[in-house]
């Protein structure tokens, strides 16, 4: 935490030009707004006197239900009660698809136009709509008691700002079945810990006649979600290396190939035809008990709820450890939730309504409706009682460890993730072959995006 | 009499208004953003980029499989063109329940691509439909692993497109069929020609215009109208095995923010559908010119 804060500060000194910019144009999106009056400090986010505003209808762009189940009723429910304190205020949400959610927000970007606020992704997917002008950072919408409690907010933070307020956080465990695991004479209550218990425990698992592990990887998204969140973050113990890998790095040195390495060893213990189904489809052989694990999900808290109601017995684990970073025992997260875009002509009330989703009721809420966990301190985490949450928050607690793909372009992810592998566990590719795609990517990313690659530089710091 | 002659141009002023802003100010923008690195703020400023972004797509590797896997779409094509020439004969001679079948034919041409890619996505899968119907019949040896294999994932989808695409060729034959003299196949088949003779020297002939129109329609459709087979089905994959130009396209402009890049890989596809649609222009010329 305190490395990020103090890259955080060095940014903000190395990035002057950068930041007067954001902070102009903050300024300039603020003094436009509602009341015509610039909001200092004190007076954003929960501060702000949203009756000074007139009458505003704030227009909310998000992924509703599909990233979060159960969100868009506490989403209605947060809108009613805000408009009970707000009665000027009105808001409207827009559930957009999640498959079409970047392109919908490039054309409106590029249009000037669309919503108020919008749902966004930690880190680069974020960034990306940073660096293309169509959001303001946090810092000009709301106050610093509305920041100091949301700590994800660090994994967004570039050029001395941070942006996007995330609401809750999607964690990527590794759920087991217990009752599996026992058939297979693997002690349930003493999942594998590291990277040989790992590949033993899935040997075991075969032999018994078990699928050991459910996936998918048609969208490609398995891809990243597993070599994110289990096998890159092993690397590191900082992901300013990561994004200076990106800048200049290279893709087939050993410490990359080594975590590609493991995860060719997976081949044998995944469905065998994990290209021709997609990663919700994995899931849901999981789930009706056809696998002995699978990687965990966004939504995984769900699905855990849902088996153990039907009876089923469950648990989680951190991803199996190999690498020599001081990420590499941990269990990863990523805080998803909302920016105020440069276009809004009411940025100071869109704050303010992103500050009350923060209200201790608010997240209260949130976690009784989804079992998502909020991405805020305010937040009580007694309020979990479940044996895998209680579990999942303990290891959340210990190290805060943010989700690798947030900090590498996008093209590394489809071009480089998806399909790698696809390569690597529904063909024939070899590890080099891997390691070569990955560097194939950068080169070309590099060679197309020279703008681009000064922002990264600057996160490098 | 000057002021006369500027009337007729006067009035044509709006359309010639409508269809600049419809058409020729939507092209202006894709050749000047392929020449651009389009950004639109002072984080990504946009500059010019000359040729570059043409220069980069000429050496990119995922280009060049986009395009020959566009080369290899129009396969699609001499079947479609083939199997819709050969059922239209068939369903012109009137067996009993032609009519079912030509609606059963047509059926799939009105259904929409997702639907069909999600359908047909689903039976290809290696545990789908299809492979436990060949395992039931005791074939598990032809069972693949249909779009999640590299090498199977592109025939795969050609074979979803010859399904959807087939019931256009076959109506337009028909249509084309009933419409030629009836005496002309009178006259052979009284002259002893059996069923294939008729239909070489008499149906093919006669269809022949139809058949070079539908073949170029067809051919354009391999090059600009497959991106929701590809989207729906495999996204590309497996391992960008299926990408075509379309795709590629779709990709660098909205998840690699490489707008100039699918701008110039748009001026490219555009000038080559320019070629098969000026050609489509001729031979319908050509074709009514004849029949005149």
């Amino acid at each position: 935490m305190n490395r990020i804060h103090r890259r955080a500060i060095k940014l903000a000194a190395i990035c002057g030009t950068a930041g007067a910019i954001a902070i102009g144009s903050a300024a300039a999106g603020t003094s436009g707004s509602e009341s015509g009056s610039t909001a200092s400090a004190t007076e954003r986010g929960s501060q702000f006197d949203v009756s000074k505003a007139g009458n505003v209808t704030l227009t909310v762009w998000w992924l509703g239900n599909q990233e979060v189940p159960g969100i868009e009723g506490w989403m209605k429910q947060t809108i009613a009660k805000y408009h009970a304190l707000h009665p000027n205020v009105t808001v409207k949400t827009v559930v957009q698809s999640t498959d079409t959610w970047t392109t919908t927000q490039k054309t409106a970007c590029k249009g000037r136009t669309g919503p108020d606020i919008w749902y966004n992704w930690a880190g680069t997917w974020s960034l990306e709509q940073v660096w293309a002008g169509c959001t303001v950072p946090n810092e000009s919408v709301l106050s610093p008691a509305d920041l100091a409690h949301v700590k994800n907010i660090d994994e967004t933070r570039w050029g001395g700002k941070s942006w996007v307020y995330p609401l809750y956080r999607f964690i990527y465990p590794v759920v087991y079945n217990k009752s599996l695991f026992q058939k297979a004479h693997l002690n349930p209550n003493k999942p594998p810990a590291n990277w040989q218990q790992f590949i033993a425990a899935c040997k075991k698992l075969k032999a018994a006649g078990i699928t050991p592990i459910a996936l998918g990887l048609k969208d490609g998204f398995g891809g990243e979600i597993l070599g994110s969140a289990t096998f890159q973050k092993q690397l590191f113990s900082s992901y300013r290396n990561l994004v200076q890998l990106v800048v200049n790095g290279n893709f087939t040195s050993p410490l990359w190939k080594s975590w590609i390495t493991r995860a060719a060893q997976l081949k044998p213990y995944v469905n065998n035809d994990v290209n021709s189904i997609a990663f919700g489809d994995g899931l849901s052989r999981f789930e009706v008990g056809m696998a002995a694990m699978v990687f965990g999900t966004p939504g995984v808290q769900a699905t855990i709820a849902q088996m153990v109601k039907a009876g089923k017995k469950v648990s989680v684990m951190k991803p199996p450890v190999f690498g020599g970073g001081s990420y590499a025992n941990s269990l990863v997260n990523t805080g998803n939730g909302f920016q105020v875009t440069s276009w809004s002509k009411n940025q100071s009330t869109a704050g303010s309504f992103l500050a009350y989703m923060h209200t201790p009721e608010r997240l209260t809420a949130l976690y009784a409706q989804t079992g998502n966990f909020p991405a805020d301190d305010r937040w009580n985490p007694k309020q979990a009682k479940r044996p895998t949450d209680r579990l999942m928050l303990g290891w959340l607690a210990q190290k805060r460890v943010y989700y690798p793909a947030n900090y590498y372009p996008t093209d590394l992810d489809v071009n480089g993730n998806f399909v790698v592998f696809q390569g690597l566990l529904g063909g024939k590719m070899t590890v080099d072959k891997a390691a070569q795609t990955y560097q194939s990517v950068i080169t070309k990313w590099r060679k197309l995006h020279a703008a681009e690659l000064q922002n990264y530089k600057k996160w490098a710091g | 009499m000057k002021s006369s002659r500027l009337v007729p141009w006067l009035y044509t002023l709006p359309l010639f208004a409508l269809v600049g802003a419809v058409f020729a100010y939507p092209l202006a923008q894709l050749v000047r953003y392929s020449l651009e690195n389009v950004g639109g703020s002072p984080y990504l400023p946009t500059t010019f980029a000359g040729t570059s972004n043409f220069r980069y797509i000429a050496s990119d590797s995922l280009f060049q499989t986009a395009i020959k896997n566009n080369l290899k779409l129009f396969l699609c094509v001499p079947v479609l063109v083939a199997v819709s020439v050969l059922l239209a004969a068939l369903i012109f001679d009137r067996p009993r329940g032609w009519k079912v079948y030509r609606t059963v034919i047509f059926l799939p041409y009105v259904l929409s691509i997702p639907v069909v890619g999600v359908v047909w996505g689903y039976m290809f899968r290696l545990n789908g439909v299809v492979n436990s119907g060949f395992r039931s019949f005791g074939l598990g040896f032809a069972a693949q692993d249909w779009l999640g294999s590299t090498s199977w994932a592109l025939p795969t989808i050609m074979f979803v497109i010859i399904w959807k695409e087939l019931g256009f060729g076959v109506i337009l034959c028909v249509a084309r069929l009933t419409s030629v003299d009836e005496q002309l196949f009178e006259a052979a088949r009284v002259d002893g020609a059996r069923w294939w003779r008729v239909f070489r020297h008499i149906t093919v002939p006669q269809l022949a215009p139809t058949l070079l129109f539908y073949a170029i329609v067809e051919l354009i459709t391999m090059l600009s109208w497959v991106f929701a087979y590809v989207y729906v089905m495999t996204l590309g994959g497996p391992q960008n095995s299926t990408v075509v130009t379309e795709y590629y396209i779709y990709e660098a402009v909205f998840q690699n923010n490489t707008i100039g890049v699918g701008a110039a890989a748009g001026v490219i596809l555009l000038a080559i559908v320019s070629v098969f649609i000026g050609l489509r222009f001729w031979i319908t010329r050509t074709a009514s010119l004849a029949f005149e």
